[in-house]
């Protein structure tokens, strides 16, 4: 999901995971209401990857991403045989294991991000809603989270529903494309969307234009 | 499995840790009684001084059982308080829990000149005393609990907390005007704490309040974990929000207002706790948590109590000023090393 800033992304996004109300409308998942759903029925249907800082650095990464299994622990929160198999799945398709017990505060903001990602699918739903997040990644970074989520949609067939503003990389890496531009969304594939031409009004053409051979932003030459 | 720590050692230590410190308060006092005493008074069976008896049974077991629930309940409180509001620094003290205890009793002792000497008799017995301090707390709470519907931002909670130290500090100046002495040592003595003036009747109030705030943690640790993640990452979770809050909030001010009723505001032990406790187990995980911070919890005011009745000495030092001296350095130490006062 791209659009400029202030166009409502996060908004859309916090809607669709149920954390705000929607102002009109309605929300189906799976042909059901989203508010039909119990708190545990949709915590085994919608995991988030948010934006915001989490309270307790304190806590082991193996510790955080166990916590992903609270819709299907009992009252105390005992993790199964199960559970503990499904965390060690995250932890391998995060590549984590190494770091399965550091404490989070040690962690760079590139494998703080992994390990929230990995926290996302031990919570194993359907779908993993992710707000911004290459955010505060150095390039390497940003290309290898937005890799990752290309591998672990294929690998595990799960919908990775995210916004972000590497619309060049997103190109390049993601399978659909919903675009949101004033008054009107598109969606489609890269491909589809770069055809008729909607990058182009995304932004106001005063400083940059979509050049659609490379599929990338190019900054105009001003004198 | 293999990969998660098991505490069963730890547990097991701190257990005897507990139990040793529990005979070392009792053996402990102005008279020095020996372990063989202690369980001749217990078993009923062969003692050296008949005055022992009374000793132990009257006054020091009390005392020590009222040491172990108090310490209990305000280190988990504090736990509770940290992990709801996301601050390492909460507690029933910060929280402004024990301000509104010690409103309702300085109103209490010191308002009561109001209503004329008659008046002033009935209302200062010892539980028109605790009914005043747990309504306070509970107003506080009350208030508390209105702001963080309204306001999602947990500094403001807490310097709410603050504020209403203030209030209660300008309210009790102004009622010092209009009291004479002896009330005002009343108060006094009651904000400086006191484990040992509680009967059995009381005891046993104290008992039942403590093990129902117990339960409610208990029922409460998983929406604790997810809490841990902040609330939109718990709600997303599958926790009911509202309900956990309730909960918390409700088994915070069972335990923090019936203890600081009792004996008084105990500074440090609801804030001090936690952090010790987190440093000794290295976990945040609340299911490691509740107990061990009430096993440290008791173990702590224990000692606090044993060195406060001063041994071979027929003083008693306010236990308040005892668990400031050990709690404050406590929490300055866990500050300067900063990392480990996150949570």
């Amino acid at each position: 999901m791209v659009g400029a800033n202030g166009i409502g992304k996060s908004t859309l996004l916090r809607t669709l995971a149920n954390i705000q109300l929607p102002l009109s409308g309605e929300i189906k998942l799976q042909n059901k209401s989203l508010f039909s759903y119990s708190n545990t029925e949709l915590a085994k249907e919608i995991s988030l990857v948010l934006t915001e800082q989490i309270p307790s650095k304190n806590l082991t990464v193996i510790e955080l991403i166990a916590l992903g299994r609270q819709p299907y622990t009992n009252w105390i929160g005992n993790l199964s045989k199960n559970d503990y198999e499904i965390i060690e799945n995250a932890l391998l398709k995060t590549n984590l294991l190494e770091l399965k017990h550091r404490k989070c505060y040690t962690l760079s903001d590139g494998q703080l991000q992994k390990v929230m990602i990995a926290r996302a699918l031990a919570q194993d739903t359907s779908m993993i809603i992710l707000d911004e997040p290459t955010t505060h990644l150095d390039m390497y970074h940003k290309a290898y989270v937005l890799n990752l989520l290309k591998t672990l949609a294929h690998e595990t067939h799960k919908t990775m529903l995210f916004s972000t503003h590497e619309i060049d990389l997103a190109i390049q890496l993601c399978d659909e494309m919903i675009v949101m531009n004033n008054g009107c969304v598109f969606s489609g594939t890269p491909c589809e969307l770069i055809e008729q031409g909607i990058f182009e009004k995304l932004f106001p053409t005063d400083l940059i234009t979509f050049d659609a051979s490379s599929g990338s932003f190019k900054v105009k030459r001003t004198h | 499995m293999s990969d998660q720590p098991t505490y069963r050692v730890t547990f097991l230590v701190l257990s005897l840790v507990l139990i040793a410190a529990f005979l070392l308060n009792i053996s402990l006092g102005s008279v020095a009684i020996p372990l063989k005493g202690i369980f001749a008074a217990f078993t009923g069976g062969e003692i050296e001084k008949e005055t022992w008896r009374i000793t132990i049974l009257e006054i020091r077991l009390p005392k020590a059982i009222t040491a172990i629930l108090v310490g209990c309940g305000l280190s988990l409180s504090g736990l509770l308080m940290q992990t709801l509001f996301r601050n390492p620094l909460s507690g029933p003290f910060v929280l402004g829990l024990s301000s509104g205890a010690s409103l309702g009793v300085a109103m209490l002792i010191m308002g009561a000149s109001v209503f004329g000497g008659v008046a002033s008799l009935v209302l200062t017995s010892s539980y028109s005393l605790v009914i005043a301090a747990s309504l306070g707390s509970f107003l506080v709470l009350l208030t508390v609990m209105v702001v963080s519907f309204r306001i999602k931002d947990t500094m403001s909670i807490l310097i709410i907390g603050l504020m209403f130290g203030s209030i209660t500090a300008a309210i009790v100046s102004v009622l010092t005007y209009f009291s004479d002495a002896e009330q005002l040592k009343q108060y006094m003595m009651w904000t400086l704490g006191s484990l040992g003036s509680l009967h059995a009747e009381e005891l046993s109030i104290l008992s039942i309040l403590s093990i129902v705030g117990i339960i409610l943690s208990i029922v409460a640790i998983k929406p604790l974990n997810a809490f841990l993640l902040g609330e939109n990452y718990a709600r997303s979770l599958g926790i009911n929000i509202q309900k956990s809050r309730y909960i918390i909030i409700i088994a915070t001010s069972i335990m923090a207002g019936s203890c600081t009723a009792f004996v008084g505001p105990i500074a440090f032990i609801g804030l001090a706790i936690p952090h010790i406790t987190r440093l000794f187990f290295q976990t945040t995980n609340h299911k490691v948590l509740v107990p061990s911070v009430c096993l440290v919890g008791a173990i702590l005011l224990l000692i606090c109590d044993s060195i406060a009745q001063v041994p071979f000495y027929d003083i008693t030092l306010p236990i308040n000023a005892i668990t400031s001296i050990i709690g404050a350095p406590v929490v300055i130490w866990l500050l300067v090393r900063k990392r480990k006062m996150i949570f």
